[in-house]
């Protein structure tokens, strides 16, 4: 894996803290999978150390990335100061992404979360006619991307915790109740759809609860403060159920021979064997947000 | 003509002096072809450190980023011997390169166990001992913190094996010369330093510590003004062949030297700075790298 020069072509805010920023890489990127991510080294100086992951938003036709950013630290502010033709180098596409079947996709995004999921939206609508999205973020102005995820999508459950914009209250609670309606009209058992999540770890945790005791398959994209991006240093593990136990078909080959003998349960990486997990192969996460 | 860049350190001779530092490459079992010729490019390849038990290692976050430089507690997570010889060691053995596996301990029973094992295996050209872990809770970073444990640990390894045997020192003493010399003593050949510097960071808002472990050790460019004096320290009292770890992201001042940080940023980082001390070496116009290692003069 050697990195690669990547030419801004625009970085223009989005909203007040959240900027849309198009990369020209130096190879075109053509076979990214949602869910992969990007690993960016902002600068060649000793400022801004360790790179920085973000999850491909989209990829244009002439193999452009795209990618979305809230404006949270150090890096992303700096990222906020870089123009059209300043030079980054990248490392990727990293990870396994998602996985697409032919059970009818619930996506719940949980603010910037919606950054992970637009590309598989964008695939999704290809062979589904009927998609759910439920993006949630504190108030009207952190709900990234709409346009463009209406564009995609005519199912569309807002959740904000001011209450904004859609109902009042967390985008899991929403989940919760929508679940509970049978108004998901192709679907008859609940073992017909699939929840794609992607979002802060208390809300991919919610997440994985409500997968666990519904018996819903769910496709979960975790965070964590990444070093290398490649599976080496280990510093961005995750709980996961020891592979044997594990029964998920997900990231089996990601796993297989790491299983750390008979413990019941074992770190995988967020950058190489995930960042997305089968909520069925997850153990509870403990939320060591840093933004809550 | 290319200069030549081989350097030799004690009993090792290595094409360059640039070798991955031990937990930034894992150990070597499913590289990708391009980091697997990367890897054969530089001088030295020291393994993560292993255990005689596997061990989960810390909690995350394991990692976070200060001013010129990383905090990390990854806490030795490893297979454990027993996976390693059979899981990782055919792989690590392919190298073209100085194979130095890294060897931890939270006793002085469990590094012989393992030297012992190991000595018996091919494909090893030489066993590096982590004594100054900062980040697991018994063990690591106390045995160089003593010349008498650093000294009995490296003693009863040293009659177990007779490849070159590498001490990693850390920096959280009051003299490093002197735990060098006792290492040396016991019967090290090398001694590597510096192991990453304890440390904290905090997140004031939240007011809790970055870090799972709420404590880990700092590497990068911001230790190595440390890691040179104390490198200099070293070889001033003890004349000891010593192989400096800390901060280093660019060909200049490479003697020899172990990559750490820079491979977590870029993978290829460290193959590179093995082709930019060619480069550098024929712009000064040197023709070999020996010619110019232990010739730092005082100032006059």
């Amino acid at each position: 894996m050697k990195p690669i020069d990547a030419r801004i072509i625009r970085n223009k805010p989005i909203a007040p803290d959240c900027y849309r920023m198009q990369l020209k890489p130096s190879k075109p990127f053509k076979t990214a999978i949602p869910g992969q991510f990007v690993h960016i080294r902002l600068t060649k100086g000793y400022k801004l150390l360790l790179r920085r992951p973000f999850s491909i938003y989209n990829i244009t036709d002439s193999g452009n990335i795209e990618i979305v950013y809230q404006v949270l630290g150090k890096g992303t502010e700096f990222m906020t100061s870089l123009k059209p033709g300043n030079k980054v180098d990248i490392l990727g596409p990293l990870g396994n992404g998602f996985r697409i079947n032919n059970q009818t996709p619930v996506l719940v995004a949980g603010g910037v979360g919606v950054a992970g999921l637009h590309l598989l939206l964008k695939r999704l609508a290809k062979r589904h006619k009927d998609i759910y999205l439920l993006p949630g973020a504190r108030s009207k102005d952190k709900l990234y991307c709409l346009p463009d995820l209406k564009k995609l999508c005519q199912h569309i459950t807002i959740a904000t915790e001011d209450g904004s914009m859609g109902s009042k209250g967390l985008i899991t609670t929403a989940l919760s109740k929508f679940l509970s309606k049978s108004e998901i009209r192709p679907v008859r058992a609940k073992s017909e759809m699939v929840i794609y999540a992607c979002g802060p770890k208390g809300m991919t945790e919610a997440v994985r609860q409500i997968a666990i005791t519904q018996k819903i398959p769910t496709q979960l994209s975790l965070e964590e403060r990444m070093g290398c991006g490649i599976g080496f240093c280990r510093a961005c593990v995750c709980k996961v159920k020891n592979y044997a136990d594990a029964k998920a078909p997900a990231c089996a080959n990601a796993l297989a021979g790491r299983s750390a003998g008979k413990q019941d349960w074992q770190w995988a990486t967020v950058c190489e064997d995930g960042p997305v997990f089968e909520a069925s192969q997850l153990e509870p996460q403990m939320n060591t947000d840093r933004h809550g | 003509m290319k200069p030549d860049t081989k350097v030799k350190v004690g009993p090792l001779t290595l094409k360059n002096p640039v070798i991955v530092a031990s937990g930034t490459f894992g150990y070597g079992a499913e590289f990708s072809r391009e980091i697997f010729a990367n890897i054969n490019k530089v001088g030295g390849f020291i393994t993560k450190t292993i255990t005689l038990k596997p061990r989960r290692g810390n909690p995350p976050p394991r990692i976070v980023e200060t001013p010129c430089g990383i905090i990390n507690s990854i806490g030795l997570e490893n297979p454990g011997l027993e996976r390693f010889c059979a899981d990782y060691l055919p792989y690590f053995s392919r190298f073209k390169t100085a194979r130095i596996v890294s060897v931890g301990g939270e006793e002085p029973g469990e590094f012989n166990e393992i030297i012992k094992t190991l000595a018996r295996r091919k494909g090893i050209d030489g066993f590096e001992l982590n004594i100054s872990c900062p980040n697991i809770k018994k063990g690591g970073v106390s045995i160089a913190q003593s010349p008498d444990v650093t000294r009995q640990i490296v003693s009863r390894v040293r009659r177990l094996t007779g490849l070159p045997l590498i001490a990693k020192l850390s920096p959280k003493v009051t003299d490093i010369s002197v735990i060098a010399r006792a290492a040396i003593d016991g019967g090290a050949d090398i001694i590597s330093l510096i192991n990453t510097v304890s440390a904290m960071a905090v997140d004031w808002e939240r007011r809790r510590p970055c870090l799972g472990n709420i404590t880990g050790g700092l590497s990068g460019p911001a230790i190595k003004p440390i890691a040179l004096k104390m490198v200099r320290d070293v070889v001033t009292e003890t004349r000891a062949p010593v192989i400096g770890i800390g901060g280093i992201m660019t060909a200049e001042g490479a003697s020899a030297v172990q990559v750490g940080t820079f491979n977590l940023i870029d993978p290829a980082g460290a193959a590179g700075l093995a082709d930019g001390l060619t480069k550098l070496l024929k712009k000064r116009n040197i023709k070999s790298l020996r010619d110019i290692i232990g010739t730092l003069e005082n100032p006059v």
